[in-house]
């Protein structure tokens, strides 16, 4: 299997006949773990991202990251194939997230804490953003901005975090959005609206 | 520029609608004619200018923050979970087999006495009187006893079924040691 296939597959999230991922899940469906392995391959960055905006840590991310796809594999039997493979699986991963945000009832951290995080895998994740701009200032920056954004994204409920996530990172329309965290379009727009305002007076308050 | 405050006490009178077409437009959603309108309206609207360009300062920083990519172990790790939990659900069937076997055996090398009881004690003759239906409904019974036997041995006892099963085996075993030793003493004394 091609990256550009994989990837192919990734950006179109949904299955048919004649796509790879269709006999992919077929076949995980039937125990295959190589079959599962490639499914992990073609959605562990959206899955893994959206763990990490809504966690707001490495650690936490890939921990959620991983439980959601070993639940994925559990219940594949349920999936439907008529349905967008993608928007199942993210559904997974922010009900999970979701469900770990509210037992833990999450505190907004400090800048300077996301500034001083020694977590080796955030600053690998971090790194990662800048792996194209070695210059130093860039890389600082860049770091200062995805800790602002996360600064900004602790400050709103589980759901809407989610919601935003998605929106933005995972290019989810409202219809997508809605199947993903079992809400309406309306609820979604709504949802939306109210963390786009409050996000934006979270921005200018803090500059 | 109005402070928050202050943007509490004023408002426009059009907000709701226009907050909503300017989330269609950042959203890429909104008619020509409304993104007209729009625009006609931030023209002349300060409170609702101010607001679109907080909304479109947020859009940008948000739009240029990049996929946070996943650590290379994920899939490793995954991959690596998945194998776990199948060996421990393979263990588990296994100890639950291991388990009904012994059980199954001890039954079996506690049939004869069993059955001896039974036609000892009255039971079967009684059973066997009551025609099929007495008769189905004894098997019915050792099945809902089974049944449940096997849920609790699933949920609880699947290490404790094998050492019930292989005490009633000893059990079992000094008893017909027993039986044996007892006829011998009465034939003894008999001659």
């Amino acid at each position: 299997m091609t990256n550009d296939a994989i990837r192919a597959a990734e950006v179109r999230g949904t299955t048919d006949g004649n796509d790879p991922e269709a006999e992919w899940i077929r076949h995980a469906r039937q125990g295959d773990h190589v079959a599962f392995g490639r499914l992990v391959l073609a959605y562990q960055t959206p899955v893994y991202n959206l763990a990490y905006r809504m966690l707001g840590n490495a650690g936490e991310a890939e921990e959620a990251a991983q439980e959601a796809f070993l639940r994925a594999y559990t219940r594949l039997h349920t999936y439907d194939p008529q349905r967008s493979f993608r928007t199942w699986l993210l559904s997974i991963t922010s009900h999970y997230c979701i469900d770990l945000l509210r037992k833990r009832r999450i505190i907004w951290l400090s800048f300077e804490d996301e500034i001083a995080a020694s977590d080796d895998t955030t600053k690998e994740s971090l790194a990662h953003l800048s792996a194209n701009t070695p210059n130093p200032e860039t890389v600082v920056t860049e770091r200062e901005r995805a800790a602002h954004i996360q600064k900004l994204l602790s400050t709103l409920s589980p759901t809407d975090r989610a919601a935003i996530t998605l929106r933005y990172w995972n290019d989810c329309s409202y219809e997508e959005i809605a199947e993903t965290l079992d809400l309406t379009v309306s609820a979604v727009k709504s949802r939306l609206h109210r963390a786009r305002r409050s996000l934006a007076q979270m921005m200018e308050e803090s500059l | 520029m109005p402070t928050s405050d202050e943007r509490d006490e004023l408002t426009c009178q059009q907000a709701p609608q226009i907050h909503e077409m300017m989330q269609a437009q950042l959203d890429g959603k909104l008619a020509a004619s409304d993104a007209t309108r729009l625009q006609a309206h931030l023209r002349d609207c300060p409170l609702c200018r101010a607001e679109w360009e907080r909304m479109q300062a947020l859009d940008d920083l948000l739009r240029a923050a990049p996929m946070v990519q996943p650590p290379v172990r994920l899939r490793v790790m995954v991959m690596a979970r998945l194998e776990r939990r199948e060996q421990a659900r393979q263990a588990v069937f296994g100890w639950i087999g291991l388990s009904l076997a012994t059980v199954a055996l001890t039954m079996l090398a506690l049939a004869p006495f069993l059955l001896d009881w039974f036609y000892q004690s009255g039971i079967a003759p009684a059973v066997i009187a009551g025609g099929p239906t007495t008769i189905l409904q004894v098997l019915v019974c050792v099945r809902s006893i089974g049944q449940a036997f096997l849920v609790v041995a699933v949920q609880f006892l699947v290490p404790a079924a094998l050492l019930g099963g292989g005490c009633l085996a000893l059990a079992c075993s000094w008893g017909q040691f027993l039986f044996r030793q007892i006829a011998v003493t009465q034939k003894q004394t008999e001659n």
